[in-house]
């Protein structure tokens, strides 16, 4: 097969022909090629299923071109924390088990970026909903007791967000 | 396929499960761990990592630069892997770097989360508790006879936990934070109404007017003087002795700057001092760890201001601010005095098409008759403030959210974007201090007595349209325990100093004497002042506002002006009150009226009368304080 091109095989056997670009999205696919060499022997993948690598390929596919990214710094995005790139956003559009799918597989094959997104998303279904709607929507049993959960909701009170005092205390100073 | 049990949140392996509640906020966070036990498990299992990237990612953990510049402070945080052990250190510099007066370590990244989250809260919602500092300078004045017992500047010395003031007739007064006791002292500066700066460890003293000296703490690491020889070691001896108190608490001289100009307006960050002459024609910078000097020429000052007066000087990492009386020269250093990309004017200058339409008024840009009091920044942002100008007789706040785009495109329409006014009707902004996306300003009337304003900036991050959103100017207090314009305001990360005199103060409690004539008025006046109300107008406006017209100009914010309030009670004489008028029992509390709030405010200068305590010698010996900690 041609030099640019590298075959993987996923854990229900199929096998997909794909760039060499495209694969190295994945830091574990590219260090196998690297320790590999030139082969024609397919890759296998045995934690990732074929539906899944097809929408994980797609989207190295989008972001091949996309630089390398440099050393591991939590400055950098750190205030856009929960920005997804319009791409992104339509791509991981998907429903909850694909969604966690894509997140294993992300972190199996070492894409850090896709990994990145996936966790995003799934933190922005969390953000400003109530303990009974994540329930609800990760489909989660409450096993608290009454008294455990008022006991857990005291203890993490600092975190709640308060009503805002708009209006605030005059100054009332004493030595 | 293969036969595992279906992917949820809850069989995510906790690497992975950490990181995605490691990009919630803290908020949210609380709610989630409430969901079921295993999410509570997995929030106790590894709340440290959790703590640390959900601090990092909301900005809590980033280094408070109270007065050194940013590049200084600046360290990266490395994304670390669950299995890795977090740095104790790390803990430890993210600590200091947040300037807490008197707060060294936390134990934990879950306690430090929990005190910068509130502190953060608190500042948001204007939460703040006051109380006073008595300054104890009993010890200090036998060397010091001429001290009487008041200063004019502060600043605050971090780590230590030291206020250090300079002398309203000079000298240099450090007194601890806890509680007010004098700690150490020095004889300069020798002039009264003293500058003083002093950042990380450095103190500034201005020994005459073309010399600086530079003092360094002990414990802040540094090369010793060098390269001045025996004249040095002279003069080392000398500085010694005038800083007496200073050296004998381990202050050494580092530096000594001297200047072939007088210099009028001097600024410390660390590492550099910034020093101009009093036409602004002239600059030293010096960088006081390389220990290097530059001298620049400033020609373009004359355009700014026609009298030549330099107001008020500002630095940062790469721009100096020079304040006049027309607007604030923005300079870079590093480009010649012919590059047209080495100075702007700020606030920016309308762009070319439409100044024929300005007419003679620039409004809010170049006006005439206004003074910029201050010019500030912290983190993107930069802010000065003007006084009541001739034309319209209003003051303002300009706000520019990104001072980087001073230096965009030609026409200036970016930084007119980024940029919006603060109008204040009333009274005179006095005082401004930035730190870290808040800004604090007094304002003064001397009808009215002097209040403390708190405005939470907002990132640039959030600025595609400037019109919305513009914060509320927060009233932390009115009126302030002082009787002219405070001489300062200096804020932390978690507090606010503003000079005081003592006797608006009631007794301690516990103590058997009975509260002044003053701090009754006083008590009575506060009472007065209804929450939320303000006895002065403001209104957010773009910098155009003269030429668009009000439907286009933003107006997001009104104050709620006090009931009663008309332009007539100000022309009111009151100088033929009758003496019962000033009697505690005719006070109507809570008649919170303007004629009523101006009443108030005469019946406190009254009492300061009464009580002799002098209205016109301009020291402080106090502070009132406003903590934004949890309480």
């Amino acid at each position: 097969m041609s030099a640019n091109k590298v075959k993987l095989s996923t854990s229900d056997q199929e096998e997909f022909d794909v760039e060499r670009d495209v694969a190295n999205r994945s830091v574990l696919i590219k260090n196998m090629l690297e320790d590999l060499g030139d082969s024609d022997q397919a890759i296998p993948l045995p934690n990732v299923s074929a539906n899944v690598l097809k929408k994980v390929l797609e989207w190295c596919e989008h972001h091949k071109k996309d630089p390398e990214p440099i050393a591991e710094d939590l400055d950098d995005n750190r205030r856009k924390t929960t920005e997804i790139s319009d791409w992104d956003a339509k791509f991981i559009q998907v429903d909850q088990e694909m969604l966690f799918e894509i997140i294993l597989a992300a972190n199996y094959l070492d894409i850090k970026p896709l990994l990145d997104v996936g966790c995003k998303t799934v933190a922005n279904m969390i953000k400003g909903k109530q303990p009974e709607e994540i329930r609800k929507l990760f489909n989660i049993v409450n096993d608290f007791t009454p008294e455990e959960e008022a006991q857990i909701k005291k203890e993490n009170e600092w975190a709640e967000d308060r009503v805002r005092l708009l209006v605030p205390p005059s100054c009332t100073a004493t030595r | 396929m293969d036969s595992r049990t279906p992917c949820s949140l809850l069989n995510l392996p906790p690497e992975l499960a950490v990181q995605v509640v490691s990009h919630l906020d803290f908020a949210s966070l609380s709610r989630f761990i409430r969901v079921s036990r295993r999410c509570h498990d997995l929030f106790r299992a590894h709340v440290e990592p959790i703590c640390r990237t959900v601090s990092i990612r909301q900005g809590l953990a980033d280094p408070k630069t109270a007065s050194a510049t940013a590049a200084l402070a600046r360290e990266p945080f490395p994304a670390r892997r669950l299995d890795d052990d977090l740095d104790p250190q790390e803990l430890e510099r993210v600590v200091r770097a947040q300037r807490w007066l008197g707060v060294d370590s936390v134990p934990s990244w879950h306690e430090y989360a929990k005190r910068a989250h509130s502190i953060d809260r608190n500042w948001l919602a204007g939460k703040a508790t006051s109380c006073c500092l008595v300054l104890d300078w009993l010890d200090g004045l036998d060397d010091f006879p001429f001290a009487e017992g008041t200063f004019w500047r502060f600043k605050l010395d971090i780590p230590p936990g030291y206020i250090v003031v300079s002398g309203r007739n000079g000298g240099t007064f450090a007194f601890r934070r806890r509680d007010g006791k004098l700690m150490w002292s020095s004889k300069l500066p020798a002039d009264p109404f003293p500058h003083i700066e002093l950042s990380e460890g450095y103190l500034i003293q201005q020994a005459t007017s073309t010399t600086y000296i530079a003092l360094r703490r002990a414990d802040v690491p540094g090369e010793p003087p060098d390269g001045h020889g025996h004249l040095w070691s002279t003069l080392s001896r000398l500085v010694g002795r005038l800083i007496g108190g200073a050296a004998a608490v381990g202050y050494d001289c580092a530096f000594i700057a001297e200047t072939s100009f007088p210099c009028f307006a001097s600024k410390l960050r660390l590492p550099k001092l910034l020093a101009s002459s009093a036409d602004g024609q002239q600059v030293h910078l010096w960088d006081l760890v390389e220990r290097k000097v530059e001298t620049l020429a400033v020609p373009e000052f004359v355009d700014v201001s026609e009298d030549g007066q330099v107001y008020y000087v500002e630095l940062d990492d790469e721009v100096i601010y020079l304040a006049g009386q027309h607007g604030v020269l923005v300079v870079r250093p590093d480009l010649g005095v012919d590059d047209p990309l080495r100075s702007r004017i700020w606030p920016p200058k309308a762009p070319e098409g439409m100044r024929h339409l300005l007419e003679h008024a620039w409004y809010s840009r170049e006006c005439e008759g206004v003074g910029w009091e201050a010019v500030h920044h912290g983190g993107s942002h930069l802010i000065g403030i003007s006084r009541r100008s001739d034309q319209d007789d209003l003051a303002k706040l300009v706000w520019t959210c990104d001072k980087r785009s001073i230096w965009g495109d030609d026409d200036g329409a970016e930084a007119d974007r980024k940029t919006a006014v603060l109008v204040i009707e009333g009274a005179d902004p006095v005082q401004l201090a930035v730190e870290n996306d808040r800004a604090v300003f007094i304002l003064y009337d001397e009808h009215l007595g002097s209040s403390l304003w708190l405005l939470n900036l907002r990132s640039p991050h959030d600025w595609d349209d400037p019109c919305s959103q513009l914060p509320q100017p927060i009233c932390l207090a009115h009126p302030l325990p002082t009787l002219g314009p405070p001489s300062r305001v200096e804020m932390t990360s978690s507090e606010i100093y503003v000079p005081a005199l003592a006797s608006f103060f009631p007794p301690p409690s516990g103590s058997s004497a009975t509260p002044s004539r003053l701090s009754r008025a006083f008590a009575a006046m506060q009472r007065q002042v209804p929450r939320g109300k303000s006895p002065f107008v403001f209104r957010w406006e773009n910098l155009e506002r003269s030429v668009v017209n009000d439907a286009i100009g933003p107006s997001a914010v009104e104050g709620a002006p006090l009931p009663g309030w008309d332009q007539e009670w100000v022309e009111d004489d009151f100088d033929d009150l009758d003496d019962a008028d000033w009697d505690d029992s005719v006070q109507d509390a809570g008649s919170c009226t303007a004629v009523g709030l101006r009443m108030a405010w005469e019946k406190v200068r009254a009492a300061a009368r009464a009580d002799e305590v002098d209205e016109n010698h301009g020291g402080s010996d106090a502070f009132a304080v406003w903590s934004f900690e949890a309480t």
